[in-house]
């Protein structure tokens, strides 16, 4: 396997900055200090407790916010970032969306096009696919998004615990192109607070502790350190 | 499968957008694409009961009057109130995937736009059935609408560029709205106006550009050039330094939308 960084995180600070009033502010330092290297091909687990800054972390090697301090090295690579329920426009249709959310991954109106059919006949919507989004069931538009990011296939596909995604038929089918893109060259990141689906998927694992990446390894070692610190 | 993530394709992305938007709009109702004709149609012949037979008020022409300063100021203040909020009804998307967030507002622009132009050929045909001719000054209205179009675009940047960081002036701009419609002569003639105030009208773009519809369309009069030529190139100014701005602050705007 290659093993050249696509995405480089070099101790990295993200703090928020909110209004409480006029004058007033305050801080929330989501992120302190993280490093680590995503490699091509990898599948990355970020494990961590509620509010250890995953999330936000997701949203910086999506390149949507950049750190405070620190660098994020993206080596020209195409990120998407998979988070159920947003994103998409609840008046336009499932077909509509699809096609919108594919561009945005940074593909091609014609290539997108093209691979529309795989989409919807991926996502199992059938006839739902030209009713608005607004109509659909929460596991619906998981499905949507999921199939769009899975037949697209962009660089780095970022998922936000959406494994849980649709009914159990649903789930075994993305579960089971999970662990193909796995043993694929598609390199995901994976963000959980539950150890075994880390374990489950990803070969290397950074552990998230109060902003800080305390741990990275493969994943057995980092999963088994997590879990009794947890303890 | 190639990739690109340039100018043309975010424009591509606009254009499939808006297109996807006026149509998820139209066929929500039953007589769909109908609508657009329909609707505007319906308040001008509103318009025309109350002001041209009910009341007879002011001048014989004073239904196209209204009309020819009425549409062009609700293109304005439609546009303004639907954009000034895109940025942060643009959060799920900008939370998923970095795009320049220039591109929300555009999309209600354009979106705005394109229902406009069927609104203008209505009041055009409007004014025409009404009795006025069209004449040779008929041909600058285009330019006037591209002029009215970009001082539109100009306005609706700043706002949605400032509203994420300052939602307060969400209430601000909605009074503003409110005053811009009396102050730009929708209701009144300019020579109702105190002959020395008239200089100070006229400084609000809004009224200059009232004032030039109604000059062309009815008064068959060529348009006053030079405002013209300061409203676009002062708003062409401003886009481009939103342009900028908003580009800058790409980065900015996910954590202030949370």
């Amino acid at each position: 396997m290659n093993r050249v960084p696509v995405i480089t995180v070099q101790n990295v600070m993200v703090r928020f900055r909110y209004r409480r009033s006029l004058f007033r502010k305050a801080m929330v330092e989501a992120l302190r200090d993280v490093s680590f290297n995503l490699y091509q091909g990898d599948s990355l687990g970020i494990i961590g407790r509620n509010g250890a800054g995953k999330s936000t972390l997701l949203s910086l090697l999506g390149g949507i916010i950049l750190p405070d301090s620190g660098r994020v090295i993206n080596n020209d690579v195409r990120t998407s970032l998979l988070a159920m329920q947003v994103g998409f426009d609840p008046e336009l249709s499932g077909r509509a969306n699809a096609l919108l959310s594919g561009m945005l991954l940074g593909f091609r109106y014609e290539d997108v096009k093209a691979n529309l059919d795989k989409i919807i006949a991926f996502s199992e919507l059938g006839e739902f696919i030209d009713k608005p989004v607004k109509t659909y069931s929460v596991g619906m538009r998981g499905r949507l998004g999921f199939s769009v990011a899975l037949e697209m296939e962009p660089d780095v596909i970022l998922i936000d615990e959406v494994l849980g995604v649709g009914d159990i038929n649903f789930r075994e089918k993305s579960m089971n192109v999970m662990k193909e893109k796995l043993l694929s060259d598609q390199t995901i990141v994976l963000v959980s607070h539950s150890g075994q689906i880390v374990k489950n998927f990803c070969n290397r694992v950074v552990w998230i502790e109060d902003g800080i990446s305390r741990m990275e390894g493969n994943s057995e070692e980092v999963v088994d350190a997590y879990e009794s610190y947890m303890a | 499968m190639s990739k690109t993530s340039s100018f043309s394709h975010y424009r591509r992305f606009v254009f499939v957008k808006v297109a996807a938007n006026l149509r998820s709009e139209a066929v929500r109702n039953y007589l769909s694409y109908i609508w657009w004709f329909l609707e505007p149609l319906l308040h001008m012949v509103t318009y025309y009961l109350v002001f041209g037979l009910l009341l007879r008020r002011g001048t014989d022409d004073f239904v196209v009057f209204l009309l020819a300063g009425l549409i062009p100021y609700l293109w304005f203040s439609r546009t303004i109130s639907h954009g000034m909020l895109s940025i942060v009804h643009g959060r799920g998307l900008m939370m998923q995937v970095h795009l320049p967030k220039i591109i929300f507002p555009t999309i209600v622009i354009l979106h705005d736009a394109v229902k406009q132009s069927v609104i203008f050929t209505i009041l055009l045909a409007f004014i025409v059935v009404y009795g006025i001719n069209a004449s040779p000054s008929w041909l600058a209205f285009p330019l006037i609408v591209l002029a009215e179009f970009l001082f539109i675009t100009a306005c609706c940047y700043l706002v949605a560029a400032i509203i994420p960081f300052l939602p307060d002036f969400n209430f601000l701009v909605t009074a503003g709205l409110q005053l811009l419609l009396f102050c730009s002569g929708v209701f009144y003639d300019i020579e109702m106006i105190a002959p020395d105030h008239r200089r100070i009208f006229y400084m609000n773009p809004m009224a200059n550009l009232l004032q030039n519809y109604r000059e062309i369309l009815m008064y068959h009069n060529w348009p006053d050039w030079y405002s013209m030529a300061v409203i676009s190139g002062c708003s062409i100014l401003v886009i481009c330094c939103m342009w900028i701005i908003i580009r800058r602050l790409d980065h900015i705007y996910p954590r202030v939308v949370l």
